[in-house]
Protein backbone atom coordinates (compact mmCIF):
# COMPACT_ATOMS: atom_id res chain seq x y z
CA UNK A 1 0.00 0.00 0.00
CA UNK A 2 1.75 3.49 -1.01
CA UNK A 3 1.47 6.27 1.18
CA UNK A 4 -1.94 8.32 0.23
CA UNK A 5 -1.90 10.09 3.55
CA UNK A 6 -1.81 14.15 3.82
CA UNK A 7 1.41 15.85 4.76
CA UNK A 8 -0.57 18.28 7.19
CA UNK A 9 -2.26 16.44 9.81
CA UNK A 10 -6.16 17.00 11.07
CA UNK A 11 -5.27 19.69 13.56
CA UNK A 12 -3.01 21.90 11.17
CA UNK A 13 -5.82 21.46 8.47
CA UNK A 14 -7.67 23.57 11.30
CA UNK A 15 -5.34 26.09 12.44
CA UNK A 16 -4.13 26.63 8.52
CA UNK A 17 -7.93 27.57 8.19
CA UNK A 18 -8.36 29.85 10.70
CA UNK A 19 -5.21 31.43 9.56
CA UNK A 20 -6.72 31.85 5.85
CA UNK A 21 -9.78 33.60 7.62
CA UNK A 22 -7.31 36.16 9.65
CA UNK A 23 -5.44 36.84 6.35
CA UNK A 24 -8.94 37.87 4.68
CA UNK A 25 -10.76 39.50 7.70
CA UNK A 26 -7.21 41.74 7.50
CA UNK A 27 -8.04 43.15 3.93
CA UNK A 28 -12.34 43.21 4.90
CA UNK A 29 -11.43 45.30 7.56
CA UNK A 30 -9.11 47.46 5.12
CA UNK A 31 -11.63 47.71 2.45
CA UNK A 32 -9.33 45.61 0.13
CA UNK A 33 -11.43 43.47 -2.37
CA UNK A 34 -10.96 39.68 -2.60
CA UNK A 35 -10.59 39.20 -6.45
CA UNK A 36 -9.93 35.69 -8.50
CA UNK A 37 -7.83 35.70 -11.39
CA UNK A 38 -6.86 32.73 -14.03
CA UNK A 39 -4.68 30.06 -12.61
CA UNK A 40 -4.34 29.73 -16.99
CA UNK A 41 -3.04 32.28 -18.97
CA UNK A 42 -2.32 32.38 -22.82
CA UNK A 43 1.56 33.95 -21.31
CA UNK A 44 3.89 32.48 -19.38
CA UNK A 45 6.12 34.24 -16.90
CA UNK A 46 9.64 35.84 -18.78
CA UNK A 47 11.62 35.76 -16.06
CA UNK A 48 15.33 33.53 -16.48
CA UNK A 49 14.72 31.89 -13.29
CA UNK A 50 11.12 31.05 -13.37
CA UNK A 51 9.68 28.20 -15.24
CA UNK A 52 5.84 28.20 -16.02
CA UNK A 53 4.19 25.06 -16.08
CA UNK A 54 3.12 24.72 -20.06
CA UNK A 55 -1.20 23.36 -20.56
CA UNK A 56 -2.04 21.49 -23.49
CA UNK A 57 -5.00 22.84 -24.78
CA UNK A 58 -6.07 21.01 -27.72
CA UNK A 59 -7.94 24.16 -29.30
CA UNK A 60 -5.17 25.63 -31.21
CA UNK A 61 -1.72 24.68 -32.14
CA UNK A 62 -0.35 26.99 -29.32
CA UNK A 63 0.22 26.44 -25.48
CA UNK A 64 -1.13 28.00 -22.41
CA UNK A 65 0.86 27.79 -19.14
CA UNK A 66 0.05 27.68 -15.16
CA UNK A 67 0.92 31.26 -13.18
CA UNK A 68 3.63 31.82 -11.43
CA UNK A 69 2.24 34.37 -9.88
CA UNK A 70 -1.07 36.28 -10.69
CA UNK A 71 0.39 39.73 -11.22
CA UNK A 72 -0.12 40.27 -14.61
CA UNK A 73 -4.11 39.58 -14.53
CA UNK A 74 -4.35 41.16 -11.40
CA UNK A 75 -2.60 44.17 -13.01
CA UNK A 76 -5.03 44.02 -15.48
CA UNK A 77 -7.96 44.85 -13.00
CA UNK A 78 -6.57 47.73 -11.49
CA UNK A 79 -6.24 49.46 -14.93
CA UNK A 80 -9.92 48.53 -15.23
CA UNK A 81 -10.24 50.60 -12.24
CA UNK A 82 -10.56 47.69 -9.90
CA UNK A 83 -9.06 50.04 -6.26
CA UNK A 84 -7.05 47.88 -3.99
CA UNK A 85 -7.35 43.95 -4.47
CA UNK A 86 -5.67 40.75 -3.19
CA UNK A 87 -6.12 37.26 -3.71
CA UNK A 88 -4.94 33.98 -2.03
CA UNK A 89 -4.33 31.47 -4.96
CA UNK A 90 -2.20 28.68 -6.17
CA UNK A 91 0.58 29.28 -8.16
CA UNK A 92 3.17 27.45 -10.12
CA UNK A 93 6.98 27.13 -10.51
CA UNK A 94 8.54 24.01 -12.35
CA UNK A 95 11.41 22.02 -10.70
CA UNK A 96 11.14 24.06 -7.09
CA UNK A 97 11.13 21.36 -4.60
CA UNK A 98 12.54 21.34 -1.01
CA UNK A 99 11.76 22.48 2.25
CA UNK A 100 10.60 25.39 2.19
CA UNK A 101 9.18 24.99 -1.51
CA UNK A 102 6.66 23.00 -3.52
CA UNK A 103 6.02 23.39 -7.40
CA UNK A 104 2.54 23.84 -6.56
CA UNK A 105 1.97 26.53 -3.60
CA UNK A 106 -0.38 28.78 -1.66
CA UNK A 107 0.31 32.87 -2.83
CA UNK A 108 -1.30 35.83 -1.03
CA UNK A 109 -0.89 38.70 -3.45
CA UNK A 110 -2.32 42.24 -2.94
CA UNK A 111 -1.92 45.70 -4.94
CA UNK A 112 -2.76 49.22 -2.78
CA UNK A 113 -3.26 51.55 -5.37
CA UNK A 114 -1.64 55.19 -4.63
CA UNK A 115 0.35 53.82 -2.07
CA UNK A 116 4.25 54.15 -2.16
CA UNK A 117 6.24 50.63 -1.45
CA UNK A 118 7.05 52.56 1.78
CA UNK A 119 3.35 52.45 2.86
CA UNK A 120 3.27 48.71 1.86
CA UNK A 121 5.76 47.52 3.89
CA UNK A 122 4.38 48.54 7.16
CA UNK A 123 0.57 46.96 6.03
CA UNK A 124 3.02 43.95 5.62
CA UNK A 125 4.52 44.86 8.95
CA UNK A 126 0.99 44.82 10.70
CA UNK A 127 -0.08 41.66 8.86
CA UNK A 128 3.19 39.57 9.67
CA UNK A 129 2.35 40.61 13.05
CA UNK A 130 -1.13 39.56 13.53
CA UNK A 131 -0.48 36.14 12.10
CA UNK A 132 3.14 35.35 13.47
CA UNK A 133 2.79 37.43 16.61
CA UNK A 134 6.74 38.85 15.19
CA UNK A 135 6.81 42.68 15.98
CA UNK A 136 7.94 45.48 14.37
CA UNK A 137 10.11 45.04 11.25
CA UNK A 138 13.81 45.97 10.90
CA UNK A 139 14.92 47.64 7.02
CA UNK A 140 18.15 47.22 5.53
CA UNK A 141 19.02 48.20 2.15
CA UNK A 142 20.29 45.55 -0.04
CA UNK A 143 23.92 47.48 -0.78
CA UNK A 144 23.85 47.61 3.69
CA UNK A 145 22.71 44.00 3.80
CA UNK A 146 25.73 43.04 1.78
CA UNK A 147 28.17 45.75 3.09
CA UNK A 148 27.00 44.56 6.52
CA UNK A 149 27.10 40.18 6.08
CA UNK A 150 30.27 40.00 3.42
CA UNK A 151 31.66 43.52 3.49
CA UNK A 152 31.42 44.38 -0.22
CA UNK A 153 29.82 46.39 -2.40
CA UNK A 154 27.81 44.40 -4.43
CA UNK A 155 27.27 46.55 -6.77
CA UNK A 156 30.94 46.42 -7.44
CA UNK A 157 31.76 43.27 -6.73
CA UNK A 158 34.32 41.40 -8.63
CA UNK A 159 35.17 38.30 -9.58
CA UNK A 160 38.01 37.99 -7.72
CA UNK A 161 36.21 38.72 -4.70
CA UNK A 162 33.34 36.54 -5.37
CA UNK A 163 35.27 33.30 -4.89
CA UNK A 164 37.66 34.87 -2.51
CA UNK A 165 33.97 35.12 -0.61
CA UNK A 166 33.10 31.50 -1.24
CA UNK A 167 36.43 30.25 -0.17
CA UNK A 168 36.20 32.11 3.23
CA UNK A 169 32.95 30.77 4.46
CA UNK A 170 33.53 27.26 2.79
CA UNK A 171 31.66 27.43 -0.18
CA UNK A 172 32.40 25.44 -3.39
CA UNK A 173 30.30 27.00 -5.85
CA UNK A 174 29.33 25.39 -9.53
CA UNK A 175 31.37 25.69 -12.16
CA UNK A 176 29.20 27.76 -14.24
CA UNK A 177 29.66 30.52 -11.66
CA UNK A 178 33.56 30.74 -11.46
CA UNK A 179 33.53 32.09 -15.01
CA UNK A 180 34.16 36.06 -15.23
CA UNK A 181 31.98 36.40 -18.12
CA UNK A 182 29.23 35.55 -15.85
CA UNK A 183 27.03 37.96 -14.93
CA UNK A 184 26.86 39.84 -11.27
CA UNK A 185 23.45 39.02 -10.36
CA UNK A 186 24.08 35.45 -10.29
CA UNK A 187 27.25 35.70 -7.98
CA UNK A 188 24.80 38.17 -5.85
CA UNK A 189 22.11 35.30 -6.04
CA UNK A 190 24.35 32.76 -5.18
CA UNK A 191 25.95 34.58 -1.95
CA UNK A 192 22.45 36.35 -0.92
CA UNK A 193 21.14 32.53 -0.87
CA UNK A 194 23.95 30.86 1.04
CA UNK A 195 25.17 33.78 2.93
CA UNK A 196 22.83 36.85 3.45
CA UNK A 197 19.69 35.38 3.62
CA UNK A 198 19.82 32.36 6.47
CA UNK A 199 20.57 34.85 8.51
CA UNK A 200 17.79 37.44 7.89
CA UNK A 201 15.21 38.43 10.48
CA UNK A 202 16.68 36.29 13.01
CA UNK A 203 13.95 37.77 15.65
CA UNK A 204 12.32 40.36 13.60
CA UNK A 205 11.29 40.04 10.19
CA UNK A 206 13.40 42.27 8.33
CA UNK A 207 12.77 43.80 5.02
CA UNK A 208 15.79 44.48 2.30
CA UNK A 209 14.82 47.25 -0.06
CA UNK A 210 16.52 48.83 -3.09
CA UNK A 211 17.50 45.25 -5.35
CA UNK A 212 19.80 46.32 -8.14
CA UNK A 213 17.77 47.65 -11.11
CA UNK A 214 18.99 44.25 -12.70
CA UNK A 215 17.14 41.93 -10.40
CA UNK A 216 13.64 44.41 -10.63
CA UNK A 217 11.69 43.19 -13.70
CA UNK A 218 8.89 44.71 -13.11
CA UNK A 219 9.43 47.29 -10.42
CA UNK A 220 10.38 51.04 -10.81
CA UNK A 221 14.18 52.99 -10.96
CA UNK A 222 15.01 53.97 -8.00
CA UNK A 223 14.73 58.40 -8.90
CA UNK A 224 18.24 59.29 -7.17
CA UNK A 225 20.09 56.63 -8.68
CA UNK A 226 19.65 54.67 -11.73
CA UNK A 227 21.15 51.44 -10.98
CA UNK A 228 19.06 50.53 -7.84
CA UNK A 229 15.21 49.87 -8.25
CA UNK A 230 12.20 50.11 -5.69
CA UNK A 231 11.86 46.20 -5.12
CA UNK A 232 11.64 45.12 -1.54
CA UNK A 233 11.91 41.37 0.03
CA UNK A 234 10.28 40.15 3.43
CA UNK A 235 12.49 37.80 5.54
CA UNK A 236 11.70 36.37 8.48
CA UNK A 237 13.74 33.63 10.55
CA UNK A 238 16.06 33.23 7.45
CA UNK A 239 13.27 32.45 5.20
CA UNK A 240 11.94 34.56 2.69
CA UNK A 241 8.47 35.24 2.89
CA UNK A 242 7.80 37.73 0.22
CA UNK A 243 8.53 40.52 -2.56
CA UNK A 244 7.16 43.20 -3.88
CA UNK A 245 7.44 46.36 -6.15
CA UNK A 246 6.25 49.83 -6.17
CA UNK A 247 4.96 48.99 -9.63
CA UNK A 248 6.28 50.05 -13.14
CA UNK A 249 3.55 51.72 -14.68
CA UNK A 250 5.41 52.91 -18.22
CA UNK A 251 4.42 50.77 -20.88
CA UNK A 252 7.03 50.78 -23.21
CA UNK A 253 9.73 50.66 -20.44
CA UNK A 254 8.10 47.33 -19.21
CA UNK A 255 7.80 45.93 -23.04
CA UNK A 256 11.53 46.75 -23.21
CA UNK A 257 12.70 44.93 -20.38
CA UNK A 258 10.28 41.78 -21.47
CA UNK A 259 12.22 41.81 -24.55
CA UNK A 260 15.74 42.15 -23.16
CA UNK A 261 14.90 39.29 -20.18
CA UNK A 262 14.07 37.46 -23.71
CA UNK A 263 17.29 38.26 -25.00
CA UNK A 264 19.02 37.13 -21.69
CA UNK A 265 17.21 33.75 -21.83
CA UNK A 266 18.11 32.95 -25.12
CA UNK A 267 21.92 34.06 -24.23
CA UNK A 268 21.63 31.20 -21.43
CA UNK A 269 20.38 28.57 -23.43
CA UNK A 270 16.80 29.07 -22.85
CA UNK A 271 13.72 29.56 -25.55
CA UNK A 272 12.56 32.86 -26.04
CA UNK A 273 8.92 33.59 -24.99
CA UNK A 274 5.82 35.49 -26.11
CA UNK A 275 5.27 38.05 -24.47
CA UNK A 276 2.19 39.07 -22.56
CA UNK A 277 0.30 41.68 -24.49
CA UNK A 278 -2.99 42.08 -22.71
CA UNK A 279 -0.82 43.01 -19.91
CA UNK A 280 1.15 45.23 -22.02
CA UNK A 281 -2.04 47.04 -23.56
CA UNK A 282 -3.31 47.36 -19.75
CA UNK A 283 -0.26 49.45 -18.69
CA UNK A 284 -0.65 51.95 -22.01
CA UNK A 285 -4.19 52.28 -21.42
CA UNK A 286 -2.77 53.39 -17.90
CA UNK A 287 -2.08 52.05 -14.57
CA UNK A 288 -2.92 53.63 -11.63
CA UNK A 289 0.29 54.23 -9.56
CA UNK A 290 0.28 51.59 -7.15
CA UNK A 291 2.52 49.02 -4.98
CA UNK A 292 2.20 44.94 -4.90
CA UNK A 293 3.73 42.33 -2.77
CA UNK A 294 3.22 38.29 -3.38
CA UNK A 295 3.89 36.40 -0.50
CA UNK A 296 4.40 32.67 0.24
CA UNK A 297 1.29 31.31 2.83
CA UNK A 298 2.45 28.00 3.20
CA UNK A 299 5.78 29.65 4.03
CA UNK A 300 3.94 31.97 7.07
CA UNK A 301 2.07 29.32 8.01
CA UNK A 302 5.02 26.78 8.74
CA UNK A 303 6.53 29.56 10.56
CA UNK A 304 2.81 30.16 12.40
CA UNK A 305 2.41 26.69 13.52
CA UNK A 306 6.29 26.05 14.57
CA UNK A 307 6.67 23.54 11.91
CA UNK A 308 10.05 23.18 9.74
CA UNK A 309 8.82 21.91 6.08
CA UNK A 310 6.32 23.25 4.17
CA UNK A 311 5.30 19.34 3.62
CA UNK A 312 3.82 19.45 6.73
CA UNK A 313 1.40 22.26 6.02
CA UNK A 314 0.37 21.28 2.36
CA UNK A 315 -1.88 18.55 2.00
CA UNK A 316 -0.62 16.40 -0.11
CA UNK A 317 2.70 17.98 -1.58
CA UNK A 318 4.80 17.38 -5.09
CA UNK A 319 5.16 13.50 -4.32
CA UNK A 320 1.99 12.91 -2.90
CA UNK A 321 -0.20 15.01 -5.03
CA UNK B 1 23.57 10.63 -15.00
CA UNK B 2 21.60 12.49 -12.25
CA UNK B 3 19.84 15.52 -12.54
CA UNK B 4 19.70 18.06 -9.19
CA UNK B 5 15.80 17.48 -9.43
CA UNK B 6 16.81 13.60 -8.72
CA UNK B 7 18.90 14.23 -5.48
CA UNK B 8 18.12 12.61 -1.98
CA UNK B 9 19.25 11.50 0.59
CA UNK B 10 21.14 7.88 -0.42
CA UNK B 11 21.64 8.56 -3.84
CA UNK B 12 25.33 7.69 -4.89
CA UNK B 13 27.35 10.42 -7.63
CA UNK B 14 30.53 10.40 -8.58
CA UNK B 15 32.25 13.55 -7.85
CA UNK B 16 36.17 14.33 -8.89
CA UNK B 17 36.38 10.86 -9.53
CA UNK B 18 35.50 9.64 -6.07
CA UNK B 19 32.03 7.62 -5.09
CA UNK B 20 29.86 9.63 -2.51
CA UNK B 21 26.92 9.30 -0.81
CA UNK B 22 24.31 11.74 -0.38
CA UNK B 23 23.60 12.74 3.45
CA UNK B 24 21.73 16.38 3.06
CA UNK B 25 20.05 18.04 0.05
CA UNK B 26 19.06 21.53 0.41
CA UNK B 27 17.27 23.34 -2.54
CA UNK B 28 17.96 27.03 -2.23
CA UNK B 29 16.73 29.91 -4.60
CA UNK B 30 17.57 33.53 -3.40
CA UNK B 31 14.85 35.31 -4.09
CA UNK B 32 14.23 35.57 -7.77
CA UNK B 33 17.54 34.08 -8.78
CA UNK B 34 19.04 31.17 -9.91
CA UNK B 35 18.20 27.80 -8.18
CA UNK B 36 20.71 25.51 -6.47
CA UNK B 37 21.03 22.42 -4.48
CA UNK B 38 23.66 22.58 -1.86
CA UNK B 39 24.47 18.63 -1.36
CA UNK B 40 26.65 16.90 2.16
CA UNK B 41 28.43 14.28 0.79
CA UNK B 42 30.33 11.55 2.48
CA UNK B 43 32.95 9.67 0.68
CA UNK B 44 32.33 6.22 0.27
CA UNK B 45 35.84 4.91 0.98
CA UNK B 46 37.01 7.80 3.00
CA UNK B 47 34.09 8.41 4.89
CA UNK B 48 35.58 12.15 4.43
CA UNK B 49 32.75 14.92 4.16
CA UNK B 50 32.12 17.62 1.40
CA UNK B 51 29.87 20.29 1.09
CA UNK B 52 29.05 20.74 -2.48
CA UNK B 53 26.97 23.04 -4.87
CA UNK B 54 24.82 22.66 -8.10
CA UNK B 55 23.13 24.45 -9.93
CA UNK B 56 19.38 23.49 -10.78
CA UNK B 57 19.54 21.13 -13.92
CA UNK B 58 22.98 20.54 -13.51
CA UNK B 59 23.82 16.32 -14.00
CA UNK B 60 26.02 14.39 -12.48
CA UNK B 61 27.53 11.06 -12.68
CA UNK B 62 25.86 7.93 -11.49
CA UNK B 63 28.96 6.45 -8.91
CA UNK B 64 29.31 2.91 -10.19
CA UNK B 65 29.19 1.71 -6.71
CA UNK B 66 27.16 -1.30 -5.15
CA UNK B 67 27.05 -4.14 -2.58
CA UNK B 68 26.87 -7.26 -2.32
CA UNK B 69 26.04 -10.02 -0.12
CA UNK B 70 29.14 -12.47 0.05
CA UNK B 71 30.33 -15.31 2.09
CA UNK B 72 33.75 -15.67 3.68
CA UNK B 73 35.31 -18.61 2.76
CA UNK B 74 38.70 -19.00 3.79
CA UNK B 75 42.16 -16.50 4.47
CA UNK B 76 45.47 -17.24 3.26
CA UNK B 77 48.56 -15.01 3.03
CA UNK B 78 46.64 -11.65 3.87
CA UNK B 79 44.36 -12.48 1.29
CA UNK B 80 40.45 -12.43 1.98
CA UNK B 81 38.92 -14.94 0.16
CA UNK B 82 34.66 -14.77 -0.65
CA UNK B 83 32.38 -15.96 -2.46
CA UNK B 84 29.55 -13.96 -4.67
CA UNK B 85 26.35 -15.79 -3.06
CA UNK B 86 24.52 -14.92 -6.20
CA UNK B 87 26.91 -15.55 -8.78
CA UNK B 88 29.06 -17.27 -7.19
CA UNK B 89 32.14 -16.28 -8.21
CA UNK B 90 35.17 -15.86 -6.11
CA UNK B 91 37.17 -12.80 -5.34
CA UNK B 92 40.08 -11.45 -3.02
CA UNK B 93 40.28 -8.72 -0.71
CA UNK B 94 43.87 -7.62 0.57
CA UNK B 95 44.22 -7.30 4.67
CA UNK B 96 44.78 -3.71 4.28
CA UNK B 97 41.50 -2.90 2.78
CA UNK B 98 39.58 -4.75 5.44
CA UNK B 99 40.16 -2.89 8.18
CA UNK B 100 39.21 -4.29 11.79
CA UNK B 101 36.53 -6.59 10.13
CA UNK B 102 39.15 -9.40 9.83
CA UNK B 103 38.61 -9.93 13.75
CA UNK B 104 35.27 -11.33 12.93
CA UNK B 105 35.39 -12.84 9.87
CA UNK B 106 34.31 -16.96 10.51
CA UNK B 107 33.93 -19.15 7.44
CA UNK B 108 30.84 -19.12 5.69
CA UNK B 109 29.79 -15.80 7.47
CA UNK B 110 27.80 -13.77 5.04
CA UNK B 111 29.20 -10.17 4.57
CA UNK B 112 28.44 -6.96 2.52
CA UNK B 113 31.03 -6.44 0.08
CA UNK B 114 31.56 -2.73 -1.51
CA UNK B 115 32.21 -2.96 -5.31
CA UNK B 116 33.46 0.06 -6.82
CA UNK B 117 34.18 0.44 -10.81
CA UNK B 118 34.00 -3.62 -10.77
CA UNK B 119 36.99 -3.85 -8.00
CA UNK B 120 35.81 -4.58 -4.07
CA UNK B 121 37.09 -1.98 -1.69
CA UNK B 122 35.66 -2.77 1.67
CA UNK B 123 33.73 -5.03 3.49
CA UNK B 124 31.21 -4.48 6.21
CA UNK B 125 30.18 -7.40 9.04
CA UNK B 126 27.11 -7.81 10.71
CA UNK B 127 26.65 -5.48 13.76
CA UNK B 128 26.32 -8.91 16.17
CA UNK B 129 28.17 -11.74 15.58
CA UNK B 130 28.58 -15.06 17.87
CA UNK B 131 32.12 -16.24 18.51
CA UNK B 132 33.74 -19.23 21.17
CA UNK B 133 36.23 -17.75 23.87
CA UNK B 134 39.54 -19.68 23.49
CA UNK B 135 41.31 -17.97 26.35
CA UNK B 136 40.22 -16.21 29.43
CA UNK B 137 41.43 -16.15 33.29
CA UNK B 138 38.77 -18.67 34.85
CA UNK B 139 35.14 -17.41 35.84
CA UNK B 140 33.93 -16.50 39.18
CA UNK B 141 31.08 -18.60 40.37
CA UNK B 142 28.24 -15.94 40.86
CA UNK B 143 29.33 -12.65 40.53
CA UNK B 144 26.93 -11.19 38.40
CA UNK B 145 26.57 -8.31 40.16
CA UNK B 146 30.03 -6.23 39.86
CA UNK B 147 30.84 -4.31 36.39
CA UNK B 148 34.40 -5.56 36.58
CA UNK B 149 36.05 -7.06 33.44
CA UNK B 150 38.82 -9.53 32.07
CA UNK B 151 40.71 -9.56 28.92
CA UNK B 152 39.17 -12.55 26.62
CA UNK B 153 40.58 -13.64 23.12
CA UNK B 154 38.55 -15.18 20.87
CA UNK B 155 38.88 -17.86 18.12
CA UNK B 156 38.52 -15.52 15.29
CA UNK B 157 41.63 -13.77 17.63
CA UNK B 158 39.64 -10.60 18.25
CA UNK B 159 39.99 -9.47 21.63
CA UNK B 160 37.02 -8.44 24.01
CA UNK B 161 36.34 -7.47 27.93
CA UNK B 162 33.93 -9.58 29.46
CA UNK B 163 32.49 -9.89 32.67
CA UNK B 164 34.41 -12.44 35.35
CA UNK B 165 31.46 -14.78 35.28
CA UNK B 166 32.17 -15.72 31.58
CA UNK B 167 34.45 -18.85 31.35
CA UNK B 168 36.87 -20.24 28.58
CA UNK B 169 35.07 -22.19 25.54
CA UNK B 170 32.02 -20.10 26.05
CA UNK B 171 30.49 -18.33 23.10
CA UNK B 172 29.36 -14.80 23.55
CA UNK B 173 27.38 -12.32 21.09
CA UNK B 174 29.88 -9.60 20.54
CA UNK B 175 28.55 -6.01 18.96
CA UNK B 176 31.17 -5.39 16.13
CA UNK B 177 30.84 -1.79 15.75
CA UNK B 178 31.83 -0.81 19.41
CA UNK B 179 33.35 -4.03 19.72
CA UNK B 180 31.44 -4.88 23.10
CA UNK B 181 30.52 -8.01 24.52
CA UNK B 182 26.54 -8.23 24.66
CA UNK B 183 25.71 -11.53 26.24
CA UNK B 184 26.71 -15.33 26.69
CA UNK B 185 25.01 -17.62 23.67
CA UNK B 186 23.81 -20.80 25.37
CA UNK B 187 24.43 -23.83 23.04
Amino acid sequence: MTDWKPGASVDTLHQRSSLLTKIRTFFKNRNVLEVETPSISQYPTIDLHLESFSVNTNESERLRYLITSPEYHMKRLISAGSGSIFQICKAFRCDETGRNHNPEFTILEWYRVGWDHWRLMSEIELLLDLLLNSGPADYLSYCDAFQQFLDINPLLISQEQFLSICGKHGLLPPACLESESVARDEWLNYLMGFLIEPNLGKEHPVFIYDYPATQANLARIHEDNPSLALRFEVYYRGIELGNGFYELTDAKAQEKRFKDENQIRIRSGKEGLPIDNLFLSALEKGMPECSGVAMGVDRIIMLALGKTSIEEVITFNWPKS
Amino acid sequence: MYDTSEFRKGLKIEVDGHPYIIVENQFVKPGKGQAFSRVRLKNLLTGSVLDRTYKSGEKVEKADIAETEMQFLYCADDAYHFMDNSSYEQIEIQKNQIGDSWKWLQENMNVSVLVYKGVPVSISVPNFVELEIVHCEPGIKGDTATSATKPATLSTGAEVLVPLFVNQNEKIRVDTRTNTYMERVKG
